[in-house]
This record gives C-alpha cells, sequence and structure tokens, in this order.
C-alpha cells in the first residue's frame, strides 16, 4: 500500500509538484512562469520551493539569460517518484 | 498520515486541474504569437500578390521579404519563450522540423514545376499547414490541428472555386484565420 507524503500532501507544494511533474522530459519552466501558472506570490513559491529543494524534489537552475538572471525549475527523478507514490495513495484511498 | 476521502478525492482534483494547465500552458506556447506573425504576413503578401505586378522577380521579392520577417520574428519569439519554458531537446526538434519542411516543400515546388503562381501558393501553403497539423498532434493540442485542417480547406476551396480570387481569398480567409486564431487562443487561454 502506497504511503501519503507530508511534504508533499500540502496544498501549494502538491500544486507546484503536479505542474513539475506534468513538463515534458528535460523541460524546465522559469520562476516565475511557475508563479503565473499557480498564482502564487514569489515569497509564497519561494518559501515553498526550497523546502521541496531541501527534499532533493526539485531541482534549482540559476542561469543568466543575456544580463538578467533567471532560475529555471524542474522536478529531479526523486520528486517524480515521490509524486506520483503520493498520488497513488490518494487514489487508494478513495477506491 | 491520514486523511478523508473527501480531502483525497479534493487534492487530485487539484492535481488534474494543474497537469491539464500546465499541459496546455505548454501546448500553447508561443502558438497564439506564431499565428498572429503569420497570419498577417499572408494578410499582406497575398494582397499584394493579387493586385501588384505579376512578374515573378517582383512577387519573388515581396514574399522574400515578408519571409525574412517571418523567420526574424519567429526566431525572436522563440527566444522570447525560452526565457520562461526551456527544453533543448524539444526546440532543437522543433527547429529542425520546420527546417526539414521548408527543404521539402521547396523540392516539391521544384519537381513538380507549377505552372501558376495560385499552385505554387497552395503547395506552399498545403505544406506549411501539414506542418501546423503535425505540430498540433505532437504537442497534443486539438486546436492547432484544426487550425491547419481547416486552412488546408478553405485553401483547396478558394483555389478549385475562386482561382481568379485565389490569392485575394487566401489574404482575407487564409491569412484571416490565422490571425482570428492567434487572437481567440490569446483571450481564450490566458
Amino acid at each position: 500500500m502506497a504511503e501519503l507524503n507530508e511534504l508533499i500532501h500540502q496544498s501549494v507544494r502538491l500544486r507546484i509538484m503536479a505542474a513539475l511533474t506534468a513538463l515534458p522530459e528535460g523541460t524546465e519552466i522559469e520562476f516565475s512562469a511557475l508563479r503565473d501558472l499557480l498564482d502564487l506570490t514569489d515569497g509564497n513559491l519561494g518559501a515553498h520551493l526550497r523546502k521541496l529543494e531541501d527534499a532533493g524534489y526539485v531541482t534549482v537552475n540559476k542561469t543568466f539569460v543575456g544580463r538578467r538572471p533567471k532560475t529555471f525549475l524542474s522536478a529531479s527523478p526523486a520528486g517524480k517518484q515521490a509524486f506520483e507514490a503520493h498520488v497513488a495513495a490518494l487514489k487508494e484511498i478513495i477506491a | 498520515m491520514e486523511i478523508s476521502p473527501q480531502d483525497a478525492r479534493k487534492s487530485l482534483d487539484d492535481v488534474q486541474r494543474i497537469t491539464e494547465q500546465t499541459r496546455r500552458v505548454l501546448a500553447s506556447g508561443g502558438a497564439p504569437y506564431y499565428l498572429l506573425l503569420w497570419g498577417a504576413i499572408w494578410l499582406v503578401g497575398f494582397t499584394l500578390t493579387q493586385f501588384v505586378d505579376e512578374r515573378a522577380w517582383v512577387l519573388g521579392m515581396v514574399w522574400g521579404v515578408l519571409d525574412l520577417i517571418g523567420a526574424i520574428g519567429s526566431a525572436w519569439i522563440g527566444f522570447r519563450l525560452s526565457q520562461r519554458v526551456r527544453s533543448q531537446i524539444m526546440s532543437v526538434r522543433i527547429g529542425l522540423f520546420w527546417l526539414a519542411l521548408l527543404g521539402y516543400a521547396a523540392l516539391l515546388v521544384f519537381l513538380s514545376r507549377p505552372d501558376s503562381k495560385e499552385l505554387i501558393a497552395l503547395l506552399i501553403v498545403v505544406m506549411a499547414m501539414f506542418g501546423y497539423v503535425a505540430m498540433g498532434l505532437w504537442l497534443n493540442s486539438a486546436v492547432i490541428v484544426w487550425i491547419g485542417l481547416g486552412v488546408t480547406l478553405l485553401s483547396l476551396l478558394g483555389y478549385f472555386f475562386l482561382r481568379d480570387f485565389f490569392s485575394l481569398w487566401m489574404a482575407v480567409l487564409g491569412g484571416g484565420t490565422l490571425m482570428a486564431s492567434g487572437w481567440w487562443m490569446l483571450k481564450a487561454w490566458r
């Protein structure tokens, strides 16, 4: 039986992981694009991303586009695995 | 950790909604901007083709300049998009796909030696719309597939039933459809 993941279950983090897991292989989304997609503030998104990054679920890639600093995000393999296990656990509950 | 089936259902609904929203944003990508750009180019190009000097070099120059504007504009849109979502593999594949399609369109025109400017235009338009259908299928976007099929059908109707006004038909209905679709995407998908 799959187990719920307490870190991922929090509503905002669940939405972050859903968005990042929906990206095709090798694709990264920029911080502001994810913020707009999820309708969050910079601070809120940043705080939840830090927790997911600390857990090794999100890969953060800081780079420069021209002279502007940009932060690109993607789900790590461990993050994808944890998210899929969490979704499987949710499905088991309603089955 | 334990949650109720209602909470689990709500979480799964959230996951489903965000997943679909993300895929839609990815699928649309710069599609509205590309449609507006190329729709405007068709509108101007085909209107000029209908009304200005029919000499080949004049039309060649008109379309050469417009296609150059289209290529530079498309590259700029692509650059702007890569600042929000980037995928090296996808960008290269999409670029190579359109390059290959351009090559095949040129080969088709060369081999078939069309005897009129209308047939040349039809062949290029049909190849471009094949590109739209293929991209729509690849990116899982039904709207882009329908735009491709719709403009193909309009082009064939114009070619076979309104040959004398084919360029004008393509300017208004071909370019117009692309621009209207782009405008609709911008409004509906935001």
